[in-house]
Order: C-alpha cells, then structure tokens, then sequence
C-alpha cells in the first residue's frame, strides 16, 4: 500500500530554524549518524547504544503521533506504511515493516544509511550497528500500536554492515 | 553581511532535498538525512545522563572531537560541491573568508544555527557568534553546568581547518574551539572562539 505522506517543510527566516511537519528538523550529511553510532558502540565504561536507540525512538514516536494526528490516520495498514515513508523520506533508507502487532513483529531494511556510511567509512562491522534504526523502528511499533515508549524491544538480528543483503529486525513487547 | 547571508541563505535552502525510492538522498555532492533536532538532543542529554561523573568530560571531547570529524570531511565534500559554490557564488580558488561564510550560510540553512562570523583574523583566529544553535535547546530539559554545544565547537574548528590549515585531507587538527557564551547558560547568543593549535 502506498501513501502520500503529509510532508511539510517550512523555514523560519528570522531563527534560521527548520521544520518538518511542525517539528524542528536539521539537515546533515549521513557520515554523521555513522560516526555518533560508533562513539556510542566504543564508549568505556557503560552502553552509549542505548541512549542512541531510545532518543530516536522517542524522535520518531512524537513524529509520526503528530502526523497520525492531524491526519486522522486510524488504520494500522495506513499507519505502517506512513512509518515506512517516513523512514525513506528523512534519508534514512528503505524500511518494511513486515507484521506489526501488539506482540511484537518483524522489520527489515533494503537500504540503511547509517550501515553504507559506516561501510564506507570503516568497511564490514563485526557487530550490527543500526541503533538509531532499531530505534525508530521500536518508536514506530508504539505509535502504530497506540502503545507508549518503551513498549517494544527491538533486535538487529543481520546487519547490511556486516555483509547481509538486508538488515533483519526481531521486535518483541516489552517485559 | 546579514543582508548577505540571508540572499545566501535563501539560495541554499532553495535547493532540493529529497529522498530517491531506497531513502537515498542525494545532493550537495553527500547523502543527507533529514532528522528532527529533538533526536539529537535527546541523544546528547541521554549521553550526559548515562556516563559515569568521572567519564563525563572524556565524553564531551569524544563528542566534539566526531563533530570535527564529520565537519572536516564531510564538510570539504559538501563545500566542493557545485550545488554550494554556485550557490554562493564562488568558483575554484574563491577566497577562504567566502568559504567560511558560505558555511556558516549552510549551517542556517540547514536548520543548525543562525550564527555568523564576528571577527577573523586569516590564518589564526575566528570568532563565530551564534544567536540559536540546535543544542542550546537543552537548557529546556537538562540545563548545563558548563557550555555544552559541544558539536558546534567540534564544527567551528573542523570549518577553519579547511579554510586555512593545510589542503585537504592534510589540515585537520589544525585549529581548537573555546565556547566562550552559551545560550544554554542565559547568554543572548553562544560564542565561540577559534585559534589555531600551537
């Protein structure tokens, strides 16, 4: 299924600030979420991957309510592929959200930019390294579902950084 | 010069940035991403909040020093492409004062800053003020003890090093950032005071 997405971009001339869809938003170049995610994987001492997951969890929950909102966007079909569009028009590659229920469900991702940056910065990862993926994927899940932050724990089980076609997605409620 | 960079400014940001059918987005010779400024904060609050008090300043350089990073390079690609030298109206061998300015445009036009150079002395010293900048915005949720615009001085730096240090990719390291105000803190604008690193 296919939607047109509302999609609004406005400028404030006088702030110098960017919005989409009412939410301040910044334009960058896709090597910087590559070199943020490797400073959250190679921080001593604690998991700076998480904080990276849960803000874009957060980010893209309060996006897509807002859209889901002021659309009088009810239908789960219809919200998925929002979610999907969404994901694809902030750059940030393409997203299928494969089942998407309260138990959890499935995601996977043809094309991840935060994976090509770090490929083309630093080769074939060990690990996976799409948190901020896993994120928005779990913030998705909630504002589907209609369920809060925190509801959904999100695993990257393969990784196109670590030499996969596709990256793979397990997400489960939340205990 | 604000009259200036507003023409800049609105030239920038008139050109397209949209995502091809895979989320590509492919402009100003890089792949961009489009994210909310609440998902950059929330990440940098998030990371205060969970680093050890003894790792805390070990993570603000971490965090500056990625920023200059990104600055660097991926800032030469972005400044080398035809989108921005046209846009500011420059053409190969302009001069590196209308390279800084033209970035600091972008950095407006992007949705970074609304910031500007104050004072430059070529080759040694800038001095950028900056009436909003996306981390100023968290004073709002988790105010600061010190400056924390961490990434805008990771910025700062990386933005002298392409105009004045050694050509590019030879020249990164050559300059520091001090943030000397900080709208975070109650200033009316954040400071930031680059010199060359001796």
């Amino acid at each position: 299924m296919s939607v047109q997405m509302p999609f609004v971009e406005e400028f404030d001339t006088k702030s110098g600030r960017r919005f989409l869809n009412s939410d301040a938003s910044l334009v960058l170049c896709r090597d910087a979420s590559a070199l943020f995610t490797k400073l959250a994987m190679e921080s001593e001492g604690f998991d700076a991957t998480l904080p990276l997951a849960e803000a874009m969890e957060e980010a893209a929950y309060v996006a897509l309510k807002l859209i889901y909102l002021s659309s009088e966007i009810g239908g789960a079909e219809e919200r998925k592929s929002i979610a999907e569009e969404y994901f694809r028009a902030a750059g940030l590659g393409r997203l299928s959200l494969i089942s998407v229920g309260l138990a959890g469900g499935a995601a996977e991702m043809s094309r991840s930019s935060v994976d090509d940056a770090w490929m083309e910065k630093w080769g074939v990862s060990r690990l996976p390294v799409n948190h901020i993926g896993r994120g928005y994927i779990a913030g998705a899940f909630a504002a589907i579902t209609g369920q809060g932050l925190g509801s959904f724990a999100v695993e990257e089980k393969e990784s196109i950084a670590s030499g996969n076609a596709l990256s793979r997605f397990t997400v489960l409620a939340a205990e | 010069m604000r009259t200036e960079k507003a023409k800049a400014v609105e030239l920038l940001r008139s050109i397209p940035i949209k995502a091809d059918a895979d989320g590509v987005v492919s402009a100003f010779g890089a792949s961009l991403q489009i994210l909310p400024v609440n998902f950059w904060n929330a990440f940098l609050e998030k990371l205060w909040k969970a680093a050890p008090e003894s790792g805390l300043s070990g993570i603000e350089s971490a965090v500056e020093a990625a920023a200059a990073d990104y600055g660097y390079h991926a800032g030469h690609r972005i400044m080398s492409s035809s989108e921005f030298l046209s846009a500011i109206g420059m053409r190969d061998g302009a001069a590196p004062e209308d390279l800084l300015h033209g970035a600091f445009a972008l950095l407006s036009a992007w949705g970074w800053a609304d910031a500007e150079i104050a004072a430059l002395t070529p080759s040694a010293k800038m001095v950028v003020h900056a009436w909003w900048y996306f981390e100023a915005g968290i004073r709002d949720t988790f105010p600061p003890a010190r400056p924390a615009a961490h990434i805008m001085r990771g910025i700062c730096r990386a933005f002298m090093d392409l105009a004045y240090a050694k050509p590019y990719p030879d020249g990164f390291g050559s300059f520091a950032c001090r943030q000397t105000r900080a709208v975070e803190l109650g200033d009316s604008y954040g400071e930031f005071v680059v010199e060359a690193v001796e």
